[in-house]
This record gives C-alpha cells, sequence and structure tokens, in this order.
C-alpha cells in the first residue's frame, strides 16, 4: 500500500512536462546509442552528462535511465537487421533474429523484441519497486564462491550451445576463453599474451571481436552468393511485419523466463546485461523441445535475451539505489553524475530523497511505453532501410562498423582488433565452428576466472569453500543437474519416437 | 560496374587540389585552438569526471579563451593516453589528467612513458583512504585487527582493487607499521570490493571518503581509521592511524600534465586559468566539496616537486612489496 | 573443403601449442591458490583437445563442398578485405571521412553496385552524416585529413 502510494506520487513528478521530455529524450538518444555500433550507453551517457548539469536530479536521472534502457531496444535492430550487434548485449539476438530476417521475418523478430522488451521492462520495474531492498541483501550475499558457481552454471548452459557439432564448439568455447586472460591479470599484476600490445593491457574489448565476428565476418561470407541486388532481407507485406499467433505462443514463456533471469542478474554488481542475454539465450536452448531450430530462425531465441538484456537494465539499478554501488559501468556512470548534483546514492536515498526514486521509477512505466510505440510504428522503416543492392549494403556496414569502432576509444588500434576478427569470423563461419561459445566465454570466463581464484584465496586454497557455502552449493547442484539431465529429453523423444517436429528451415549463408 | 571507375580518381584529385587552400596552423599567440582534455581513462571514471568538471568551468567562467574539448583515450592502465599525450612534444594545445596509475603504470614497467616525459602543469586534489569494515563485523577498532591479524598472520582479509594499485599501497604501508600480514585480495574495482565487505565476504576493505559515506550513514558499514594527516571535516569521530600509532599517511594526487617541451609562456597561462578556477567559490561547492576530497592549489613548480615525490613514494613501496626489483 | 579444415585444426593446434609455451612460463598456483598460469595451461589443453577432437571428427565426415563457390566469389571476398585493410590504413593519413567516401566508392564498384547517382550519394552523405552525429553531436575526434575531416 505504502509502496503504490509512493509510486502515485512518482507517477505525479514523472507526469510533469518537462520530465516526460527528459524521459523521451533520453529513450531516443538510447535508441539512438543503440543503434549506432560500437558506441554503448556508458558512453552516451558520459558524453551527455554535461549537459545535464542544468537540469534537476531527477530530470537527469529519468534521462539516462531512458537512455540505458532505450539502448536496448536500439541494439536489437541492427543485429536482427545487419547481424551487427549494436551494443554488446544484443550479440546473442544476430544468431536467431538475423536468420529470422534473412528469411523475410525481420518485422516478426524486431516486434517481438520491442514487445518482450516492453513486457520485460514492465516487469522489471514492478520487481524493482517492491523487492528492490530485499534483492540488495541477496546480491551481498553473492561473494567470489557464488559468482564462481553461478558462471560454472552458465557454462554449463552454455555446452548446449555446442551440441551440433562438439568438437568444433570446444574449440571455439577455448579461443574465447583465451581471449578471456589476454591482458594484466589483476591479482598479480602480470601482463599475460599481450603480445607487446599497450591496448591489450586492459584485456580483450569484447566489442570489437563481436563486432568483427558477426558483423564483418557475415558482409564476407555474404560475398560469396552471386546475386549482387537485392540483399535478401525482406519481400514486404504487411502481414509480415508483427508477430503472427505462433510467434506469439512460442515467445510468451521465453519472455517471462527471460525478464526474470535477466533482472535477477542484472541486479548482481558482477555480472551485467551481457551476461543475463547470453544466459537467457543459452537456457532458452536448453529448455527447448526443439533446439535444434535455434540458430535457424528460432523467435525464442530473440524474445528470450532481448527480453532478459531490458529486465536487466532495470535490475543493475538495484545495487545502484539501495547501495549506493554501480553493478555496471552504465551505472557507474551515472553515479558519477548524480555526486555532481549533490545526491548520494545509498541505502538511505529513499528516506532522504522519496521524490526522487519514485519519480524514476514511474518514468520507467512511461518510458517503457514511449519505446514500445516508437520500436512498432517504425518496423517498416527500418526493414525498408536494408533493402538496398547487397553491394551498397556490404560497404555501408563496413563503414557503420569502423566508425562506431573507432569511437569505442578514439583509436584505430580497435579497427584493426575488428578486422582481424573479421577474418576470423568468416574462416568460422565457413569451416563451420560456431561462434557463439567463443563470444560467451571471452564475457564469462573472465569472471570465472577470478571468482574461482578470489574464493581460494578467502579459504587460503581449501577447495570446500564452494560446497560449504549454500548458495554456492546450490547453484553447483543445479549446474550438474544441467549436465547430467540432458541425456533425459534425448531419451524422451526416443521413446516417443515418430511424433512429427516441426519443419525445420533450411539454413541458409 | 566500368562507367564508376573514375570516381574515386576524380575525388582523390579534388582533395589533393583543396588541401593547400586550408592554412596549416598559423603561428599566433597561444591559445590559438581548441585544447584537447586527453582523459587517458573511459568516459565516467574518476579522472573523466575530473576533466569533464575542469573543462565545463573553465568555458563557463571565460578563463580560457577557446573552447576545451574531453577526449577519452583509455587503455593499457592509462599508457595509451600517456603515450598519446608525450607524443604532443612541444604542442600546448593538449593537457591530461594525472591519477595514481600517471605513476603505477610505468613503475611496474607497462608504460613506454613516466612522469619525466611531462610538464608539470597543476595539482588539485587529494583524496584519502579509510580502512572500512562492515556493522555486524566482530572488528570494532583498529586494535582488534591488529591482535587477531598478530595471532593468525594472514588470517584477516582485506578486500582491493588491484596489486600496484593505492589501495595495495596503503595496505602494504598499513602492515609494514603494525607489524601485521594481511590476506589483501583483488576485486578489479573500488565498487566490487566494497561490496565484497559490506557482503562479508572479506572482512576489510580500503574506500575513499566519498565512495563509502553513504554506507557509513546508513549505519552499513563502520570506518576503523582514516589514512590522512588530521582527522577528516565530515567524519570528526574516525581516528587517524598516526593518532592510533601507526604512520600511515596516504591519499590519491589528482592534477593536471602538458606535453613535454611546451613554452614556458604558455605553461604559465593555463596555470593562471586553471588557478583562478581551483580558487573560486564554485570549484570548492561543485567538485572538492561534493566528492569529499581535499582540495589543494599546486602552481606548477610546487606541482613538479611534488609529482617527483610521489614518484619516489610509490617506488619504495612497489620496492617493499616485490612488485618491482 | 577437407584440406582447409585440416589447415584450421592445425592451426588451431599450433596455437594451442603457443598458449601452453605462454602459459608455463608464467606461476602455475602458489599454496593450493591458482595463479596466472593456472587458466591458460588449461584452456591450452581444452583447446588442442578441440581440435584433435575435430580433426577426427572431419576423418570419419564425407567431405563438404568446396571451400569456395568459385574464382568470382573468392576476388569479391578479396577485394572487401583488401579494401577494408586498406582504408584502416589510409584514415589517419586521409582523415576518417575522406577515407570512407572513398572506401564505399571503390567497394560498391569492385562489387558490382549499379546507379552511379545514387551510389555517389550514398557514399558522400553517409560518412557526413557519420561526421554529424559523432563528431558534432558524440564529440568523437575523428581523425582529419588534408581537407580538414
Amino acid at each position: 500500500m505504502e509502496t503504490l502510494q509512493h509510486l502515485l506520487g512518482g507517477f505525479q513528478i514523472a507526469l510533469l512536462p518537462v520530465n516526460l521530455l527528459f524521459a523521451f529524450a533520453g529513450v531516443v538518444i538510447g535508441q539512438l546509442i543503440g543503434v549506432l555500433p560500437g558506441i554503448g550507453p556508458p558512453a552516451g551517457v558520459a558524453i551527455l552528462l554535461p549537459a545535464t548539469f542544468k537540469l534537476n536530479p531527477t530530470s537527469a536521472m529519468i534521462m539516462f535511465a531512458g537512455i540505458y534502457y532505450g539502448a536496448m531496444y536500439g541494439g536489437t535492430i541492427t543485429s536482427v537487421l545487419i547481424n551487427i550487434p549494436g551494443e554488446a548485449a544484443s550479440v546473442m539476438t544476430t544468431l536467431d533474429g538475423h536468420q529470422m530476417a534473412r528469411q523475410g521475418r525481420a518485422g516478426p523478430a524486431l516486434g517481438i523484441a520491442a514487445f518482450g522488451s516492453f513486457i520485460a521492462g514492465t516487469i522489471a520495474t514492478v520487481i524493482l519497486m517492491f523487492f528492490a531492498p530485499w534483492l540488495a541483501g541477496v546480491a551481498l550475499s553473492f561473494g567470489p564462491p557464488e559468482y564462481a558457481a553461478l558462471m560454472v552454471l552458465a557454462f554449463a548452459l552454455v555446452i548446449g550451445l555446442t551440441a551440433a557439432s562438439p568438437a568444433r564448439g570446444l574449440a571455439s568455447l577455448a579461443a574465447g576463453l583465451f581471449l578471456a586472460v589476454v591482458g594484466v591479470d589483476v591479482m598479480t599484476g602480470l601482463p599475460r599474451f599481450t603480445f607487446g600490445q599497450l591496448p591489450l593491457l586492459d584485456g580483450m574489448d569484447f566489442v570489437p571481436v563481436a563486432m568483427g565476428i558477426f558483423g564483418i565476418g557475415e558482409v564476407l561470407v555474404s560475398l560469396e552468393d552471386e546475386s549482387a541486388g537485392d540483399a535478401g532481407a525482406a519481400r514486404l507485406r504487411l502481414a509480415d511485419l508483427f508477430p503472427n499467433r505462433q510467434d506469439w505462443a512460442l515467445s510468451r514463456v521465453p519472455i517471462l523466463r527471460g525478464s526474470l533471469l535477466g533482472f535477477l542478474i542484472g541486479a548482481l554488481p558482477g555480472a551485467g546485461a551481457t551476461t543475463a542475454s547470453m544466459v537467457s539465450y543459452a537456457a532458452e536452448r536448453r529448455f527447448s523441445r526443439h533446439p535444434e531450430r535455434f540458430g535457424h530462425g528460432a523467435i525464442e531465441g530473440v524474445a528470450g535475451p532481448e527480453s532478459a538484456n531490458n529486465a536487466a537494465a532495470v535490475g543493475a539499478l538495484v545495487p545502484l539505489l539501495t547501495l549506493g554501488i554501480p553493478g555496471s559501468a552504465t551505472t557507474a556512470v551515472m553515479l558519477g553524475g548524480l555526486l555532481i548534483f549533490g545526491l548520494r546514492p545509498g541505502p538511505l536515498l529513499y528516506q532522504q530523497h522519496p521524490d526522487y526514486e519514485g519519480g524514476l521509477i514511474a518514468s520507467m512505466y512511461i518510458g517503457n511505453a514511449m519505446l514500445v510505440v516508437l520500436n512498432t510504428v517504425f518496423i517498416p522503416v527500418f526493414v525498408a532501410a536494408v533493402r538496398v543492392q547487397k553491394a551498397v549494403l556490404a560497404a555501408l556496414i563496413v563503414t557503420f562498423s569502423i566508425v562506431g569502432v573507432y569511437s569505442l576509444e578514439n583509436s584505430m588500434f580497435s579497427v584493426w582488433l575488428m578486422l582481424l576478427f573479421g577474418g576470423i569470423g568468416f574462416f568460422m563461419k565457413k569451416l563451420q565452428y560456431p561462434p557463439a561459445p567463443l563470444v560467451l566465454a571471452l564475457v564469462l570466463g573472465q569472471t570465472l576466472e577470478m571468482a574461482v581464484r578470489q574464493s581460494l584465496k578467502m579459504s587460503h586454497g581449501d577447495l570446500g569453500i564452494f560446497i560449504s557455502r549454500p548458495l554456492s552449493a546450490a547453484l553447483l547442484t543445479v549446474a550438474l543437474a544441467m549436465v547430467v539431465l540432458p541425456a533425459l529429453p534425448a531419451l524422451r523423444r526416443r521413446v516417443a519416437g515418430g511424433r512429427k517436429v516441426p519443419e525445420i528451415p533450411a539454413p541458409q549463408r | 560496374m566500368k562507367r564508376l571507375g573514375w570516381l574515386p580518381v576524380i575525388l582523390i584529385v579534388v582533395s589533393v587540389l583543396v588541401s593547400p587552400v586550408i592554412p596549416a596552423g598559423l603561428a599566433q599567440q597561444f591559445p590559438s585552438r581548441p585544447i584537447e582534455f586527453v582523459v587517458p581513462f573511459a568516459a565516467g571514471g574518476g579522472s573523466d569526471l575530473l576533466a569533464r568538471a575542469i573543462a565545463r568551468m573553465l568555458q563557463e567562467e571565460k578563463l580560457l579563451p577557446v573552447p576545451i574539448v574531453v577526449v577519452n583515450k583509455p587503455g593499457g592502465s592509462g599508457a595509451v593516453g600517456y603515450t598519446y599525450l608525450a607524443s604532443k612534444r612541444g604542442d600546448p594545445h593538449h593537457i591530461a589528467t594525472v591519477s595514481s596509475s600517471f605513476w603505477t603504470t610505468p613503475l611496474v614497467g607497462q608504460s613506454p612513458v613516466s612522469y619525466r616525459d611531462f610538464t608539470a602543469l597543476y595539482g588539485l586534489a587529494f583524496d584519502t583512504f579509510l580502512l572500512v569494515t562492515r556493522t555486524e563485523s566482530t572488528f570494532r577498532r583498529m586494535s582488534d585487527v591488529v591482535a587477531v591479524a598478530k595471532q593468525r598472520p594472514g588470517l584477516v582479509s582485506v578486500s582491493g582493487s588491484a596489486i600496484a594499485s593505492d589501495d595495495a599501497v596503503v595496505t602494504y604501508m598499513l602492515e609494514r607499521e603494525a607489524g601485521i600480514k594481511l590476506n589483501y585480495i583483488s576485486f578489479g574495482g573500488s565498487g566490487p570490493a566494497l561490496v565484497a565487505a559490506l557482503g562479508g565476504h572479506v572482512i576489510l576493505t580500503w574506500s575513499n571518503p566519498g565512495e563509502v559515506l553513504p554506507q557509513l550513514e546508513a549505519r552499513k558499514a563502520r570506518a576503523l581509521a582514516v589514512a590522512s594527516a588530521k582527522r577528516l571535516a565530515g567524519l570528526p569521530d574516525v581516528p587517524t592511524f598516526k593518532e592510533l600509532g601507526y604512520n600511515v599517511d596516504f591519499a590519491q594526487f589528482r592534477g593536471v600534465v602538458m606535453p613535454p617541451n611546451v613554452q614556458a609562456d604558455a605553461v604559465r597561462i593555463l596555470a593562471d586559468a586553471v588557478g583562478r578556477l581551483c580558487r573560486s567559490r564554485r570549484w570548492q561547492n561543485d567538485y572538492v566539496e561534493k566528492n569529499m576530497i581535499t582540495g589543494v592549489c599546486m602552481r606548477p613548480d610546487e606541482f613538479g616537486r611534488a609529482v617527483a615525490a610521489q614518484h619516489e613514494l610509490y617506488r619504495k613501496v612497489f620496492a617493499g612489496l616485490g612488485v618491482i626489483k | 573443403m577437407r584440406t582447409a579444415d585440416r589447415l584450421a585444426t592445425l592451426a588451431l593446434l599450433a596455437f594451442a601449442a603457443y598458449v601452453y609455451a605462454g602459459a608455463r612460463r608464467m606461476p602455475y598456483a602458489e599454496g593450493g591458490i591458482p595463479g596466472p598460469g593456472f587458466a591458460p595451461t588449461w584452456i591450452s589443453v581444452l583447446m588442442a583437445a578441440g581440435a584433435l577432437l575435430t580433426l577426427m571428427a572431419t576423418r570419419t565426415s564425407a567431405p563438404a563442398d568446396c571451400f569456395l563457390a568459385g574464382r568470382a566469389a573468392a576476388v569479391r571476398i578479396l577485394s572487401l578485405g583488401a579494401a577494408m585493410v586498406a582504408a584502416a590504413l589510409l584514415i589517419p593519413l586521409l582523415g576518417m571521412v575522406t577515407t570512407l567516401v572513398l572506401f564505399i566508392l571503390a567497394t560498391v564498384t569492385v562489387l558490382g553496385g549499379r546507379g552511379w547517382a545514387r551510389i555517389t550519394a550514398a557514399a558522400v552523405l553517409v560518412p557526413l552524416a557519420l561526421l554529424a552525429v559523432f563528431q558534432v553531436w558524440l564529440k568523437v575526434p575523428f581523425p582529419k585529413g588534408p581537407l580538414g575531416f
């Protein structure tokens, strides 16, 4: 009841014309930053920070949050249409989203992503409103052993992604793990596999790797076909522009699961939207009755991760608002901004500035509604935009990628890195090495290694720390079940025998 | 396809023809063009906020006739950005922020340029460290920590951001002064380190006052001691290590440097502008107080000596830590 | 295809050996706590296992189609690759926008684009739009060439 009163008060603040304006500005800017490859929400917020100094802190925060979750919507568009992840958390969307686009189903992919994001954003905001303080406690109980166990669980899910070709999947996974150890080892200060390159001391940046393997690699592979004319993107029919009844039936559960998974992972200060979307994708494939459809345009593979990354963007606000500790790069920048306003988020924020938090939460309902309208209205425009000649499209994709990746660190090094991984991505695709395990391992590997070493340092080398702590023991048990149980559905299918499996669309190159 | 062959050629010809029209940097009074403010770290960090605050206030208070453009050049713990600045030898239209990595990265041999390669411009702030534990902890005061650590060396864990970082330095100073051994665990950043302590996964952590103040106010965390020479105005109940008998006095140091070999006139003009900013009421209110740091206004010569002294301090500690020979 | 596949696994094996050699030079573990060499050592083992298993899998499976669909395809792919490398080399010299205009014109021409008016428009307008968004609005400083952009 009290919460609802706060919410009503919040809506009064959020519906002030000035705040509506900034929510709208935030989501539009976020959408744009999401669409532009390379530049992500942290940089977007940081660059716009000085422009907001004249505002009041509530308006500014409404705008920043809008940028953050708006970017999660925007990142989808390039992932689906041209296979370039607009920002890191949209990488998983390329796997099935782009396949859908090649089958002329870009509209439903974008539609389900927009609606899924809207549902996830709304659910996450409700959870944030009611359970934030409790969740903050849960997040604090995640120490290094729990993170290690969580990563083991994530890897147990990833193994499912390699089912089509386990040997090649393993090789791809190992390559990703290798990329994760590049850079100065935080525990000892020792540089590892930096090849004498200064920028690599900070580790292998995820974005150039993902844009190279998915974007540039895909462009190179697409040039193999003779047809220079149509991009093969879409034949437009209005009915095909939105998800149909069957799409919805397939996506309902993944959206819900993605929302919950995404929110929980986003609320952990050591994880984030990228991890959330990856875990969601792996989970959807793992729990699917027809995992073989994944990678060939399964709409669940878009609905799940897209919902998860939006929910995670909201979840990341939990540690920021309740503990005053940023859980992601973007919330770290927001914190910096709030300090300039003299607002110090922390356990007492709610008592000290109730209107601020209420207004922010209410604005998130409004912002999500704005985004879903914005995204569905423009779907036909986005779909039509890629109906240009293939030669032109290839040149433009490379151009966008070069500019986007350059803007990451204002350096040509990132561009070269992207081109290198473009070449690697081309060969991986030609030789049928799955790219997903590589990018997943790159994101998750670092946390796993750090967490294991921190845990063992805490326990002075005693491995018992992983099973003596209940939460970590529970997570490890689930992970074990994930590895052992896959035999069961396969068995069940074998018993069920001739039950009709829906037509699998042939993989197109 | 063939029809298009001449287009690139024309473009190249045009670009070559037009290029001499653009004047190439006419010799003028400094500053003659926008000043590039290099931040050797990603957008949103402490250095970035400092640079953006300086850039904005210099502009709004009209202390310089040209705009200041903040450019992030992250990578290699500052090595990329500082190497870039050093390459602008003699060009005063570039400045960069200074923070701990300015000294520590070259010391551990991961940067081709060191403090000697730059011209000191201005020293602005010190940010000290609090030794913090969570409220539920049975360690109520510094003497509890020392007693247990003396009995069981290595048992008391302390979280920090990374080896060869400031919190590792101050941990080492405390260990040496108190004659104890702590279990230092890196968490890759001060935020995660604080979370680990609040969750009770480690016993102690080091935090800048501004970072941990909300936790202290909400009684989620307790500060055992502060590594400054005097007690902090905002936290009068927290004793200094010196009062407790441990000579631990350490702070992060922030300032601004320029490329090597710049003209003395240019240094003077910029130092005057930054100095006027530093002494303004607005700077005190909007930057110093809000970030809970100790503001200073160090002119170039004074800052230059302080830069060398800070290098010497890090060098000694790192040698003691065994990070460098 | 089979040859390409085998070459790839051999390259992967060689790389795994390189990683293993590098990892052996780093401390492996100390007092039961894994050191910086621990993870890379086991990663190199995983990588080698992946490569060997792939090698075995390709030996049993039938060879698929050839690596590239003909000479023309190879020319298209190589020319785009070369154009990208050339662009990356030229950006610091000619500036971001100038290089990208040339890049688009050159690649579209080679890849067989039609209608030079539209292509020129795209080649000039897209980099300029990117300049507007990134440099003017997001304040990303692009490398500048003799033209000033």
